[in-house]
């Protein structure tokens, strides 16, 4: 039997889930990256070795309440035998062009300002995967283009002022946090950078307030405590390897983001899905695009877009906690492999590592 | 002090393309009509003992109709002939091949006796490096190649005869005058046939009235070109692909891409932008400096930006050839393999060389390593053809002007620092945004450079299909010692070192440029797909 190219799987679940949410297509615009990238056949175990989803394909989806009902991807560039130079070089490349297009030369400008470490021959020796890349599309078109580069240990130069100030005052606040990477993201108004810790240890989410109080976003712990209790089934400790925080610098102030990895904490409620749904129905809007956005990712064959990989809570200081929703999607395991075990249960996914995004712990 | 009209003629190039004068004297004996023995043959060695000489006399020239005229004119269409080779990177006979293959011609297949005119074997045999002689090999390629030199030659006989005159002339030194000897003149064959291309490409006939300062002129251009030819005289042309050979490398378009290669670390390490921002401050008048040379070079540099690649036109050619994501948003051509030819072609010399060293198991091998070079070496020709190699010649001349302005002592004390990298590293710092790790970017520069240079040398040898012959790793320190210092200064650790050393199918290798296909015609066609509504996705089930 004949096994697809992940690419052509990849290229045909795009452009049925814009179609559905009726979005552009984005394949046209990517095409190229996703065959340099996902060129082997669907379900080859060479796409496990990946820092992204490791163990699973190297593709996510997700729906973010501030993004509405847009197309999110990201995925790691180049294949698995890519370097990281290569990858990092690659990203660089396919943002800028799109970003060209799309946006014209002052964001180009201001992207090539911001990526200018990353887009030489600067990267060190230990990288352990290099870059990621990232989009969206909604219904007027690209909404935003996006590189994730990996930081090297303990650098911030490269990041500008406002995020190292930023940075440093995590860091003291939080001796436990380390920079992992960095996202440069071009929007049609304005564009953003972030930067990712790894937070080594448990997390009292308690912890967070002297963070968010020196970041002048004290206001909205509750709001953000609520959320995770909510989607957590109560659960205010994060173990090692569940937390990656993020910090932007916005106009209305600084905005952090914490990711929760699903696979990162023990026991999650089974029922996520549903108690996501419970959040949002007080933001009906949310609420109804986050369906949409589900039912456009689902796949014919299968009733269900794919598994929760990631949560993430937002706040600003004007805004309390919004919700981010990642997939891990169904569809590219490897075809006539039955996915349910013995006696008709469902085979659960491979057990995410707790160490899957610690810049530290070895790939291979 | 008066020309002499007999000198002493050195060759400088002869000494180190040996076994083109013995392939190229072969192949005219044979087909050429030259004489084997006698007096008008030519010499069997270039250098050695009574090594080739032509034997000029200014008093005599080179017209008249007796045995030594003619002997005389034989020796400048050989010369000629190696000169035209060596231009055009002709330089070795075999094509990298040390087999026999099909299209190759093993000369002791043409021994024949003495008595009827034809070649003996032991005349045909070159030395090698190692004891003993290695048999020399000619690709039947060379001889159309020696033949077509033949033809550029008859074409400008008179053009070759008046350039070797007043090269003739031009090299005397008077070294000989003072120790009671003939003088020396030293002429440079390659040079002659540059000289006589660009006189033929300029229209310029050997009747010109002016034909002698046409000639100086075109020389002083050949010696000011900062290299060795003019850019322009190195042909840039396809390689004809031999039967079984799958790979080709043109040497010229790999160094071209070493200099390339050397600008674009020193760009990361921001010495141009140093550069700029020097010439601003000269500008504005913030360095005390006035009128001397080290003024004067800032003055010159800033007045010559015109004639310089823009940093957008420096930072695309960056990206063709390197890959790296900077320049031109829309280039069709980026060298996106490179990033992964490199660090595996490093990793597996890497390992080989410590593996030789341990009593444990290789882990990789001589085929690995060879396997690792040719794949970069053929990425990189890919990649060195076009504006490349002219683009390389002037941006070694941009480092080296740059240098040259920012090491000059009053630039030095102006900024109050010792030399030019503590210079870019204070430059950086205070106007640039913040300092780079200068030592890691000069050694990548040197290190990486001089890894591509070994590529570019062994470029006939890398594109030979026959296997690993002539190549010991093991042996090539210089080239271990230039990837290990790559390798530490980059903080590659030993895990990753080994993560790259397997080696990988390529799916497709061009060794050409794909003409107007890049990239664009896909995406084009799918959108024309797409607007018609032909892109053969399933129908949407109403939900």
């Amino acid at each position: 039997m004949h096994t697809p190219r992940a690419a052509d799987v990849a290229k045909r679940r795009l452009s049925l889930a814009a179609r559905r949410l009726g979005t552009p297509d984005p394949v046209p615009a990517i095409s190229e990256l996703l065959d340099l990238s996902f060129d082997l056949p669907v379900g080859d175990a060479r796409y496990h070795d990946n820092a992204l989803t490791p163990g699973q394909f190297p593709l996510e989806h997700s729906f973010s309440e501030l993004a509405g009902e847009s197309l999110r991807l990201d995925f790691e560039p180049c294949g698995p035998s890519a370097s990281p130079q290569s990858r990092q070089l690659e990203t660089g490349r396919q943002v800028r062009r799109l970003v060209q297009q799309a946006y014209g030369s002052q964001a180009l400008h201001w992207f090539d300002q911001r990526s200018e470490p990353w887009r030489g021959a600067g990267t060190p020796g230990d990288a352990r995967f290099g870059a990621w890349f990232g989009m969206g599309v909604d219904r007027d078109g690209l909404q935003e283009v996006k590189a994730y580069y990996e930081l090297k240990r303990g650098e911030l130069d490269g990041l500008p002022p406002n995020l190292q100030h930023a940075a440093r005052i995590a860091q003291a606040t939080l001796p436990s946090l380390e920079p992992v990477f960095t996202s440069v993201a071009c929007g049609r108004q304005q564009g953003a950078q972030r930067l990712y810790f790894y937070n080594r240890g448990d997390l009292r989410l308690m912890d967070l307030e002297p963070l968010l109080h020196r970041l002048g976003i004290g206001g909205q712990l509750p709001s953000m405590l609520r959320s995770i209790g909510v989607v957590t089934g109560g659960r205010f400790i994060l173990p090692e390897g569940s937390v990656i925080l993020g910090l932007r610098d916005t106009r209305k102030g600084l905005e952090m983001k914490l990711d929760m990895l699903v696979a990162g904490v023990p026991d999650p409620p089974s029922q996520m899905y549903g108690l996501l749904n419970l959040l949002l129905t007080e933001r009906p809007r949310s609420h109804s695009a986050m369906r949409r956005v589900m039912q456009a990712l689902t796949p014919d064959e299968v009733d269900s877009p794919g598994s929760i990989s990631v949560v993430s809570f937002r706040v600003r200081p004007d805004m309390p906690a919004r919700v981010s929703v990642y997939l891990r999607p169904s569809g590219y395991e490897q075809q006539g492999r039955s996915s349910t075990g013995p006696g008709g249960r469902e085979t659960p996914p491979p057990p995410r590592s707790p160490h899957s995004r610690d810049p530290f712990y070895p790939m291979h | 002090m008066p020309p002499t009209t007999t000198c002493k003629e050195r060759y400088p190039e002869l000494a180190a393309n040996r076994a083109l004068f013995k392939a190229a004297r072969w192949v005219l004996i044979r087909d050429f009509d030259f004489p084997r023995t006698g007096d008008g043959a030519i010499a069997e060695e270039p250098v050695e003992g009574a090594g080739f000489s032509i034997g000029y006399d200014t008093a005599k020239g080179w017209e008249g109709a007796d045995d030594a005229r003619q002997s005389l004119r034989r020796r400048l269409r050989f010369a000629s002939i190696l000169g035209i080779l060596i231009s055009r990177n002709r330089t070795d006979p075999s094509y990298g091949r040390v087999d026999l293959g099909s299209s190759v011609v093993p000369l002791e297949q043409y021994r024949l006796s003495a008595d009827t005119g034809e070649v003996a074997e032991a005349t045909l045999r070159v030395k090698g490096e190692g004891p003993g002689h290695v048999p020399l090999v000619i690709a039947s390629q060379f001889v159309g190649d020696v033949a077509d030199a033949v033809r550029t030659f008859n074409q400008a006989q008179t053009l070759f005869q008046n350039v070797y005159h007043q090269l003739y002339l031009e090299g005397q030194n008077g070294v000989g005058n003072q120790t009671g000897g003939n003088p020396l003149t030293e002429i440079s064959l390659r040079r002659l046939a540059d000289i006589v291309k660009r006189l033929v490409d300029d229209g310029v006939r050997d009747n010109d009235p002016l034909l002698a300062r046409q000639i100086l002129l075109a020389l002083g251009r050949n010696i000011s070109s900062r290299e060795d030819g003019h850019a322009s005289a190195i042909d840039i042309d396809l390689p004809d692909l031999d039967a079984g050979v799958a790979v080709d490398i043109v040497s010229d378009n790999v160094a071209a891409v070493a200099a390339i290669y050397f600008s674009a670390m020193l760009e990361e390490m921001k010495l141009h932008a140093v550069a700029e921002t020097v010439t601003e401050h000269f500008m504005t008048g913030m360095l005390p400096i006035s009128r001397s040379t080290d003024g004067q070079r800032i003055y010159d540099w800033m007045r010559g930006a015109r004639d310089r690649f823009s940093e957008l036109e420096r930072r695309s050619i960056y990206g063709r050839s390197l890959g790296l994501a900077m320049g031109s948003v829309g280039d069709l051509m980026p060298n996106r393999e490179f990033p992964d030819l490199w660090i595996r072609f490093l990793s597996t010399v890497s390992l080989l060389a410590r593996d030789s060293r341990s009593t444990n198991t290789s882990k990789v091998s001589v085929e690995q390593a060879k396997k690792a070079a040719r794949d970069l070496a053929v990425n990189l020709s890919l990649h060195g053809y076009g504006v490349t190699h002219f683009a390389a010649v002037e941006m070694q001349g941009v480092v080296r002007d740059v240098k040259e302005m920012l090491e000059a002592p009053e630039v030095l004390r102006a900024y109050g620092v010792n030399d030019v990298w503590q210079l870019v590293d204070r430059v950086s710092a205070m106007y640039l945004g913040g300092a780079m790790n200068g030592v890691r970017y000069r050694t990548m520069a040197q290190n990486g450079s001089r890894i591509i240079l070994w590529l570019a040398r062994n470029a006939p040898r890398l594109a030979s299909v026959a296997g690993p012959h002539g190549i010991d790793f093991n042996t090539e320190t210089a080239l271990i010692n230039d990837i290990e210092g790559w390798l530490a200064v980059t903080g590659t650790p030993d895990s990753t070192v080994e993560n790259y050393t397997d080696p990988v199918a390529m799916n497709a290798q061009p060794t050409i440029p794909n003409l107007g296909l890049g990239g664009g015609l896909g995406a084009t066609v799918q959108d024309a797909l797409n607007r018609v509504g032909l892109n053969g996705l399933p129908t949407i089930p109403q939900a």
